[in-house]
């Protein structure tokens, strides 16, 4: 794959790899983001980046593996970006805009406790999590998507798992404390 | 978050028994443990309720996850549009730029500088074509047309200044079946030998002249026909038992002098023929259909002669714009008996085709008992019975190329989205050659151009396959198959959206083509364009005048210098009308028929 880098090719590898996996990809952004115009942007993004890197594909075998890794870095890179300009909070709406049509879907899909555990932990722990049982990617593919060895990767999930635990566990608890104070102040209204 | 130690530790180092059985649970998720550490956490396990309880929770929690997998957030339809026209824009040469302005995506919407580099790419086309191309527009919105280059010619224009003045075309017949009286099926026929320039909105109708029998006893859903024969496939929807495909002699149509445009005849002069319309040679196998007229021809003098006046003859405001659509007719015919090639089965797409020199008819098919799926069906001329020519369950036939004809398939029928394999193949015998991934690739005469569904293809719950995401565009074609092509894709798109289902026909020069797109909802209905090809820069110009994007039912005919198809019925019970776009030397023209019920353009 590497060596002379014909754009032709490239483009049309792009466009073969788009006809692919574009839904998988937008699907994983936008459960990384919650935001269906930033994972929109960030598909195109990792597209292009995929265009642009076309010669350090190494094996077509590992297209898929090593778009998620462009379209995870470009995750990363957002929201480190996002931490350090504050240009928006993590869970905030889009640039400021009333909750479009499709953010209220994907929230109504997305809510719950499960959603906001997920929101708790760790970006990189959140996405071995996302990558490993939604997007069903292998060992060796988490690895590749998330740059680091195979035992690193497994690791990683490891402690996602256990981070997704105790979120949720501290989801669940909250969502007991706010029905107990419903509750009471349900039966002093009613006093 | 995570209670789990991160340092390097020793194998055997843990803090505690029950931290080394939850990673251990956890791990277990994602592969199996060594059996000697898989029999300790099971020892532990049964004896820790504490940790067992941890373990039952990264079940329940990756069985959630999993769980998600059913909700597919659908991508915004323009994706591949904005991200096509910026991977092309960088392909350009402007990469340093582009590099640039994604970098400052976030504090622009994307999708903004993306509809700021199709305009760019749009004029830059413009630019780059010398001023031959006008533009029509930018953007490219989810389930609209793409934009494509207008042909703006300069005796068009000066059409359009002289308004009244109609544009002489050497368009041959165009014949259609319509219901008639009684829902007889018959046949019409006019030569269309002027036509009005677009700027004229009285233009006089092309009326029916006398109606000829043909061998139905109803209109057929599709009717093709042979090149080189009177002759011609009606695909006749026979209800439940399917689809039936008939073969119909066609009476033949005699064109009458065309009228000059200062002294239109009220009666046009036909010039009567005496027709025989050649049969075909049905094996012995072959039996009269149920749906076909018996054999009882019933030939009417041959010194009848027809005429039909010009409707527009006397009836004009503007004498000099009268097109000249006659209808032209021949004494009543031969009526051969129609006979039944296939049955039972059901057509799937518009594909259906002859090959070129008519020894063949091709066409996608499935049993009505849906046995199996879809699979290419073929007809050599003089046999009794088509025959299935794959037997895959999932092959669709596209064009015919040659003496040669191809066909697509998903490459996973394992669905429920596939990539495709473009096959050719011979006709005698079944073999195979692999060309590509085209989806039902349409191939032009000179057999390097083609154009096809470029993308991904999903299964629909009746089981067919039919595009999902990419665009129905043009391509170039060798004995290799499509083409990679980059440059203009502007200019090559000729659907961006899904299609149901699509219908692409060639002239016989390879200069026009014709592009029929289903409607989402109705697929009896679409969007028909016609496009005038740059067969050296491989690009798509809209046609000043022609049809682009206008309501056409399924079916329709080009060929000879002219485009006919039928309009769908109008409001308040009006029937379909035979609209007919010719064209010589760059200009083109229209002009239609007076409505009717049961309209269906011979192809």
């Amino acid at each position: 794959m590497s060596g002379t880098w014909d754009r032709d090719e490239a483009a049309a590898f792009v466009e073969t790899l788009f006809g692919k996996h574009h839904g998988e990809i937008y699907a994983y952004l936008l459960r990384m983001m919650r935001d269906p115009e930033v994972a929109a942007d960030m598909t195109q993004d990792a597209f292009i980046k995929a265009y642009r890197n076309y010669e350090s594909l190494e094996k077509p075998e590992n297209a898929r593996a090593w778009l998620y890794q462009i379209a995870h870095r470009v995750a990363l890179d957002e929201i480190r970006r996002r931490k350090i300009i504050r240009f928006l909070p993590w869970t905030g709406e889009s640039r400021g805009a009333a909750p479009s049509a499709e953010h209220l879907v994907m929230d109504a899909r997305l809510s719950g406790d499960l959603q906001r555990a997920l929101e708790r932990i760790p970006e990189r722990q959140r996405a071995a999590l996302l990558l490993a049982e939604l997007h069903d990617l292998t060992g060796l593919e988490l690895a590749a998507a998330l740059g680091v060895s195979h035992v690193a990767a497994r690791a990683l999930l490891t402690r996602a798992r256990e981070s997704l635990r105790q979120a949720l566990a501290a989801e669940r608890a909250a969502d007991a404390k706010a029905e107990a104070a419903r509750d009471v102040h349900t039966r002093g209204a009613e006093r | 978050m995570s209670r789990f130690p991160r340092l390097r530790r020793r194998p055997d180092h843990w803090p505690s028994a029950h931290d080394r059985a939850r990673v251990r649970a956890a791990e277990r998720l994602d592969g199996p443990l060594g059996l000697a550490e898989a029999s300790w956490l099971d020892e532990h396990l049964a004896n820790c309720a504490e940790c067992t309880a941890v373990a039952t929770a990264y079940v329940a929690e990756r069985d959630a996850l999993r769980a998600l997998r059913s909700q597919t957030p659908e991508p915004p339809r323009d994706l591949w549009a904005r991200t096509a026209a910026a991977i092309e824009q960088e392909s350009a040469g402007s990469g340093r730029d582009a590099e640039r302005r994604t970098a400052s995506r976030s504090r622009l919407p994307l999708g903004a500088i993306a509809g700021v580099a199709v305009i760019a790419l749009v004029i830059g086309v413009s630019t780059l074509s010398g001023g031959t191309f006008r533009i029509g527009g930018t953007g490219s919105t989810p389930g609209a047309s793409p934009d494509v280059a207008i042909l703006a010619s300069p005796t068009a224009a000066a059409s359009a200044a002289a308004e009244a003045t109609p544009i002489a075309v050497g368009a041959g017949d165009v014949t259609w079946i319509d219901a008639g009286p009684g829902g007889r099926p018959g046949l019409a026929a006019v030569n269309v030998d002027r036509v009005c320039p677009a700027q004229v909105s009285d233009c006089p109708m092309v009326g029916e002249g006398r109606r000829l029998q043909v061998a139905l006893t109803r209109a057929p859903r599709t009717i093709i026909g042979s090149p080189t024969r009177r002759e011609a496939v009606a695909i006749d929807d026979n209800g439940v038992a399917g689809d039936q495909l008939l073969i119909v002699d066609l009476p033949e149509a005699t064109a009458t002098p065309a009228p000059t445009a200062s002294t239109p005849p009220a009666t046009p002069t036909p010039v009567p023929t005496r027709t025989v319309a050649p049969s075909t040679s049905p094996s012995p196998t072959a039996s009269p259909s149920d749906g076909s007229t018996p054999a009882s021809p019933e030939p009417s003098p041959s010194s009848d002669p027809v005429s039909s006046p010009t409707p527009s003859a006397g009836s004009s405001a503007t004498p000099t714009a009268t097109p000249t659509a006659s209808p032209t007719v021949s004494p009543e015919p031969t009526i051969a008996t129609a006979i039944a090639i296939a049955s039972n089965i059901d057509v799937v797409g518009e594909s259906a085709a002859f090959s070129a020199d008519g020894a063949w008819f091709a066409f996608t098919a499935r049993p009505t008992d849906r046995s199996t799926g879809p699979n290419v069906y073929v007809w050599r001329v003089g046999d009794g019975q088509a025959h299935a020519l794959t037997t895959d369950g999932t092959t669709y036939f596209g064009s015919w190329a040659g003496d040669e004809l191809v066909a697509s398939r998903p490459a996973n029928p394992a669905g429920p989205t596939s990539t495709v394999v473009t096959v050719r193949i011979d006709p005698a015998n079944g073999t195979e050659t692999r060309l590509g991934d085209l989806w039902r690739p349409v191939v032009d005469p000179s057999g390097t151009l083609a154009i096809g569904w470029a993308g991904t293809i999903e299964q629909h719950p009746d089981g067919t396959w039919a595009p999902a995401f990419g665009a129905l565009e043009l391509r170039s074609w060798s004995s290799r198959g499509a083409g990679r092509d980059r440059s203009h894709r502007d200019a090559r798109v000729v659907a961006d959206h899904a299609p149901g289902d699509f219908d692409i026909r060639w002239d016989g020069s390879g200069e026009w083509v014709a592009a029929w797109v289903a409607d989402a909802q109705d697929p009896a209905i679409g969007r028909l364009s016609l496009f005038r090809v740059d067969t050296r820069d491989e690009r798509l110009a809209r046609v000043d005048g022609g049809p682009h994007d206008v309501p056409a039912l399924l079916g329709f005919s080009i060929g000879e210098g002219r485009l006919a198809w039928a309009t769908p019925p109008g409001q308040g019970g009006e029937g379909s009308r035979i609209q007919i776009a010719a064209w010589s030397a760059g200009d083109v023209g229209t002009v239609e028929s007076t409505p009717g019920d049961g309209i269906v353009v011979v192809r």
